[in-house]
């Protein structure tokens, strides 16, 4: 139960990392995101869990939806990408995530 | 149930269960939700979708997480804002102060509403006591025979400048709960940066 609970908090900041990182490279759909996080599954992004996310980042100002019509035929999707404040926000975590990772990594040795 | 028919009842349901929150964001939550299942169940992976859902309230209960603080902040409604620190004030410093300070200048303001109240209709015993010997300053009521030393010095005057008090103190109050849901919001932001 205890750690249920720890993953839960070290997958919060991760997921948000992850999508970021992710919409630094693409214009992305929902589904996109998810499909693409698809092999990431202790990252734990979700389909009950990338939406209130998505939600949360475009009201902070770090990612911006727009609606859009594929090419062909299909229905309007909402595609989002990193503003000038998410690239500020995703350049900050990587730096921090790397340093992190390094340290973590030295504490705990290499796994065999 | 057709594909159709499953998508349309449980984003039903889910709009139901974001009664609560603004209605662009609300319709634009659904609008989204059904684009996702729309398009998995033409790749035929909708029950797949509604269990990575979640229930329309599990779901519901996410988004409204996610916005609650902002939200709040942004319809700027005492009651709104005083919801959000009670909710948040368990597990949170700042909503606690911002809870404790608000509260206190609510309740004078109800009080001092109160008394100018009394005042209209027992103005002998309601108003702003001055005892030059002691030299206090009390304002509201005095039960007959313990206003003894005490003279009220405003008479029916008390009324409007109670009420002027009162409101001045209510929208202190509220600035305050906004400032510390300001606040809130800008830490969860700091805190996703670090």
């Amino acid at each position: 139960m205890k750690l249920e609970s720890w993953k839960s908090q070290l997958r919060k900041g991760a997921a948000e990392l992850a999508l970021l990182s992710l919409l630094g490279r693409d214009a992305l759909s929902g589904t996109e995101l998810l499909d693409r996080m698809a092999d990431y599954s202790e990252i734990g992004l979700s389909d009950g869990t990338i939406y209130p996310l998505l939600k949360r980042l475009e009201r902070e100002g770090r990612i911006a939806g727009d609606w859009k019509l594929p090419t062909g035929s299909g229905r309007p999707t909402k595609h989002y990408s990193l503003t000038e404040d998410g690239r500020i926000a995703l350049a900050q975590m990587q730096q921090t995530w790397s340093v992190f990772r390094q340290e973590l990594t030295a504490l705990l040795g290499d796994p065999q | 149930m057709t594909d159709p028919e499953r998508i349309e009842s449980y984003t039903n349901d889910l709009a139901k269960a974001l009664a609560p929150v603004a209605t662009t964001d609300r319709d634009e939550i659904i609008r989204e939700i059904r684009a996702h299942l729309e398009q998995r169940a033409d790749e035929g992976r909708l029950t797949e979708a509604l269990e990575g859902l979640g229930s329309p309230q599990a779901c519901a209960r996410a988004f409204r997480q996610e916005l609650a603080l902002q939200d709040a902040f942004d319809d700027g409604s005492p009651v709104r804002t005083f919801r959000a620190l009670l909710a948040n004030a368990a597990r949170n410093v700042i909503a606690s102060v911002g809870l404790f300070v608000t509260g206190l200048f609510m309740l004078i303001a109800i009080g001092l509403a109160f008394t100018a109240f009394v005042e209209i209709v027992s103005p002998q015993t309601t108003g702003l006591w001055v005892n030059a010997e002691h030299s206090l300053i009390l304002f509201g009521t005095l039960d007959e025979g313990r206003g003894d030393g005490f003279t009220e010095i405003l008479g029916f005057w008390y009324v409007p400048l109670a009420l002027l008090a009162a409101v001045i103190l209510f929208v202190v109050g509220q600035k305050s709960a906004r400032l510390c849901l300001g606040l809130m919001i800008r830490r969860n932001r700091k805190q996703h940066l670090r």
